[in-house]
């Protein structure tokens, strides 16, 4: 009896909480909660385009998961789960190896959270360090009854789990802070087609520029790419922008205005048009330097080596990359020559055009096949709330996602941290701009083309090869 | 021509004349391949017509017992008293009723009938993707609780226990077959007034005069299991649509019949095309790997080999050292080597020249793979020619001395025959496994670099590092299986062909 109460209570306040977090919508189509096909989530592809409407009309009028109210209605649907699994919550988590210490720390809170009241169920969570980040999304779409309930990725892979079905929707309870606690581009990150299917973990994975402040003084000598490859020239050092790799050369397209949308399960691109041969021929204008104030490419060895290779000989003075480089950059020029700003603008057509980046974002997904659906996505949700990201940015250095532990000020004093931060207004969710597919094609290959080449291409040629590259990655 | 033309022809004339002999009986080759596959055919068919009449004499013929062990397996043994015997087969066929009700007839009829692979709209049958079953709303949490997710059948699941169910039909057939063989043979003893042998007599059998199949059951089990199967699984899978859009148990894929066939050869330009040149490609990289390493091989062991080199083994041992380290360790080193800002450039451009992008360029990739290649496999066939060349009797050489041979001569007529009788199945052997050549060009350029004119590949990939990256990259695993079966056909094909055609198969008896 007590616990219907309970549940005709909480229909009322989700059906409150769905209403008020609508409010600020300009159509209210939504069925009411509990009686409704589809999951709540895909309420806002009623809005259609991009624009989130959820935006100022649903921060602060959202449920707190860790009332006592909630926190009692989800351990009984631990509960539930747990007598349909012999009594035992059996989780397995993937993260990478170097996180998997404090994540450990982490696990334990959330046991200690949701611990059984009356010993009805108990946990048995092994978190493994084995599979990371990069691999996560892969290997669970391969096989996704043998992977993690609860698994890390980096957002690349979100449209690919997403085609797969692998990835479990946020539901509706967790949905709704998310989308409050996290700032919009997070939140967009994690959004395919106006449902939401993973936790944001961190925000530090995109590229940006690192510079060393000797050659370039301040931030104006950083602006152009152009000057700055002309300044490095002067100075016998080269700018590193890896054309060669799909993810970074995207900028080039991105900024020309190239179209590059997976919607609906279709990824369509304008590679093929004015603004895509724009693109290439200022790729091409720019690899006229390569060998002389720039690199283009990694030369075979990895972004990564060729990156600490050349801070540490010093034959680079910037690089575009992201935070995973940066301690190595410090090591090798001194930490008070470290510069950190957002992409320069490039020339393309005629114009000085600022270069758009894809952003980059850690996610933590709950696996489809899952026996404790519930279970994982509430373990999910703690493991991305704003007090773990916090911890993990003091453990870990990793720059969080939550409005809340943005404003934080340990966090506001971090260099790289600002340079992201001015580079996410220019930036793309992965998710939403491009399939799995657009990986393994060669637009990475043709980036790595015009640097060998010296960009020494004709038009007819580079439209040949973008009319070829649309053909292959849209569908 | 006889022997005896040809001896007297000049060395410039029988050079000629290997050649054109080669060229003009490659038509003969393949025409002896094609009717070798009519010969087996019809032996097959021959076989199986055979096996049909045996099986309706021995009904006709057959007394009751027999006639009814054409429908209760083991009947006829029993009736004829070989109880022991009678009920194994009986056993057989219960439980591969059994097998069939509770678990194969399912994914007999899945495999078409309840819409899984028939076409888009009629997919019934595990999925999750539109609809999940059993769908429910929870009050609380908005979204699915169900949690059986895992139990559901996909494609694969269907696919795999069909063709698991087709080979357990199969070897459940060769019972059926043998039970009334059996049935009838019993039959004959008894007509004749003997007893039929006892089931422990015949179990002894196993262990003494048929021991040979007690021995083979294992191995036969295990090439079922773990060849024949997942081949069978592959070919199915290239007639699917089994690609990144169609990925159980997320999503379902269904039959498409020859389509993956006909992208590949012509229908989709890109792919017909990325295959071509990689073809081409594969076939010239196997050429020159296979005999650059050859040619170089044979002439680092002779020049070690010479009478006045000293220390010998000290030089064999030097070069034997690169192939004792393990070949991706070499390749990764070579690659960091080769890098476009790597340590070979830096040497390059400090001498004042350009850098050389070594495997950044396709033209310049391509030469690089073979090169390396020479470094990892010279050492190799050196040590099998070098073993060669120690046993060729000296005695040979000393009487072509006598008879006023020069050095090249004597190599030409007895040390280049001798080598090459003896390594021509080598050689096939590393042809074809050069065209599967997947460390090298994995390690070194991994395919690259990859132009925008190529379908999930690049310069340098060879048809297998292709099919690896069709299935890892791009998971187009239906296309990955036509390559395969490909790759299968031009190897298998090419070798017969070249080892009929070697002298080693034609007269095994004697040297050159």
């Amino acid at each position: 009896m007590v616990t219907k109460t309970k549940r005709v209570l909480a229909v009322i306040l989700t059906g409150m909480m769905a209403a008020t977090a609508l409010a600020g919508c300009t159509q209210t189509t939504k069925t009411e909660s509990g009686s409704g096909t589809g999951t709540a989530s895909t309420a806002s592809t009623a809005d259609g385009g991009e624009s989130k409407s959820e935006g100022d009309g649903g921060s602060g009028s959202t449920v707190d998961v860790y009332s006592d109210e909630m926190t009692a209605n989800i351990k009984a649907k631990m509960k539930e789960e747990a007598a349909a699994n012999g009594g035992t919550i059996e989780l397995k988590v993937w993260c990478a190896s170097a996180d998997l210490k404090f994540e450990k720390t982490l696990i334990e809170e959330f046991k200690e959270l949701y611990k059984s009241d009356d010993g009805s169920y108990e946990f048995k969570i092994r978190s493994s360090g084995a599979i990371g980040e990069p691999d996560a999304g892969g290997k669970i779409v391969e096989s996704p009854k043998d992977g993690a309930d609860v698994f890390n990725f980096a957002d690349d892979q979100l449209s690919t789990l997403v085609e797969a079905k692998a990835i479990a929707p946020v539901i509706e309870l967790f949905n709704s802070n998310v989308k409050a606690n996290n700032t919009k581009e997070t939140v967009d990150a994690c959004t395919i087609d106006g449902t939401a299917y993973a936790f944001p973990k961190t925000s530090d994975n995109g590229y940006f520029l690192y510079y060393d402040k000797r050659v370039f003084k301040d931030d104006s000598a950083v602006a152009s790419l152009d000057d700055m490859i002309k300044t490095a020239k002067d100075a016998g050092k080269n700018v590193y922008f890896n054309l060669g790799n799909a993810w970074y050369n995207a900028a080039f397209y991105f900024s020309a205005g190239v179209t590059i949308k997976y919607e609906n399960g279709k990824q369509t691109t304008t590679f093929n048009t004015d603004e895509g041969l724009n693109a290439a021929k200022a790729m091409c204008h720019v690899a006229e330097n390569a060998g002389a104030g720039f690199t283009g490419s990694d030369g075979g060895s990895g972004d990564n080596t060729a990156v600490e290779k050349g801070f540490n000989d010093g034959t680079l003075a910037a690089a575009v990359i992201g935070t995973w480089e940066g301690p190595a950059i410090k090591k090798a020029i001194g930490e008070e020559n470290v510069g950190a700003a957002k992409l320069p603008t490039a020339l393309i057509g005629d114009k000085q055009v600022q270069l758009e980046s894809f952003g980059g974002y850690k996610l933590i997904g709950v696996n489809q096949f899952t026996k404790f659906p519930v279970t994982s996505q509430a373990l999910a949700y703690y493991l991305g709330n704003t007090q773990s990201q916090l911890k993990r940015y003091a453990e870990r250095g990793l720059i969080p996602t939550s409005n809340e532990a943005l404003s934080d000020t340990k966090v506001q004093a971090d260099p790289a941290k600002k340079a992201i931060e001015d580079q996410t207004p220019f930036s793309h969710g992965q998710g939403s701009s491009v399939s799995g597919k657009y990986w393994s094609t060669n637009v990475g290959g043709f980036g790595g083309e015009i640097v060998t080449k010296k960009g020494a291409f004709t038009d007819d040629q580079l439209k040949d090869s973008l009319a070829k590259i649309q053909e292959q990655i849209d569908t | 021509m006889d022997f005896l033309d040809y001896a007297q022809m000049t060395t410039g004339q029988k050079v000629a004349y290997n050649i054109k002999s080669f060229f003009t009986g490659i038509p003969g080759a393949i025409a002896n391949f094609f009717k070798a596959i009519g010969r087996f055919f019809k032996a097959l068919f021959t076989l199986i017509g055979n096996g049909f009449k045996g099986y309706g004499s021995r009904f006709i013929k057959g007394d009751i017992g027999t006639k009814l062990s054409y429908v209760i397996m083991g009947a006829g043994s029993m009736i004829h008293g070989q109880i022991g015997k009678g009920l194994c087969f009986l056993v057989s066929e219960i439980a591969y009723i059994y097998f069939m009700i509770t678990f194969g007839i399912n994914f007999l009829l899945k495999i078409y009938s309840t819409g899984v692979y028939v076409d888009e709209n009629t997919l019934v049958d595990g999925v999750i993707g539109k609809e999940p079953p059993n769908y429910e709303l929870d009050p609380i949490f908005g979204a699915r609780t169900v949690t059986n997710l895992d139990t559901l059948d996909d494609s694969n699941k269907i696919l795999l226990f069909f063709v698991l169910t087709v080979l357990v039909s199969v070897a459940f057939f060769a019972v059926y077959i043998t039970n009334t063989k059996s049935a009838y043979a019993s039959q004959l003893i008894k007509a004749e007034g003997s007893k039929p042998v006892g089931f422990i007599a015949e179990m002894k059998m196993f262990l003494d005069e048929r021991f040979h199949v007690t021995l083979l059951i294992i191995p036969v089990l295990g090439l079922l299991t773990f060849t024949v199967l997942p081949i069978l699984y592959t070919i199915f899978m290239a007639f699917t649509n089994y690609d990144k859009a169609h990925q159980p148990p997320g999503n379902m894929y269904w039959w498409v019949g020859f389509q993956n066939f006909a992208d590949v050869f012509y229908s989709s330009q890109l792919k017909s095309q990325t295959f071509g040149k990689i073809l081409v490609w594969t076939i010239i990289w196997a050429f020159f790997a296979t005999f650059t390493n050859f040619i170089f091989g044979i002439i680092l062991a002779l020049l070690i080999n010479k009478k006045d080199i000293k220390f010998k083994g000290f030089w064999r041992t030097m070069f034997v050292v690169t192939a004792a380290v393990p070949q991706f360790v070499t390749l990764l080193i070579m690659k960091l080597l080769l890098a476009d800002a790597g340590p070979v450039n830096s040497v390059i451009t400090g001498m004042g020249l350009s850098a050389v992008p070594f495997l950044t360029d396709g033209m310049h990739a391509r030469i690089t793979v073979i090169v390396v290649n020479m470094w990892v496999g010279i050492p190799y066939t050196m040590l099998i020619s070098s073993g060669l060349l120690m046993n060729i009797p000296e005695d040979l050489y000393e009487s072509a001395r006598i008879d006023g041979a020069n050095a090249f001569q004597q190599f030409t007529k007895i040390t280049f025959p001798y080598i090459f009788f003896v390594m021509t199945p080598y050689l096939i052997t590393t042809f074809v496994g050069n065209i599967n050549n997947f460390n090298v060009i994995y390690f070194l350029t991994g395919g690259g670099p990859s132009p925008a004119d190529y379908y999930q590949a690049g310069q340098t990939d060879l048809l297998v590092t292709w099919l690896y990256k069709l299935t890892i990259n791009s998971k187009d695993y239906n296309l990955a299986a036509v390559i395969g079966i490909i790759v299968f056909v031009i190897c298998a094909i090419g070798s017969l062909i070249t080892f009929n055609m070697s002298k080693a198969s034609k007269n095994e008896e004697e040297f050159s």
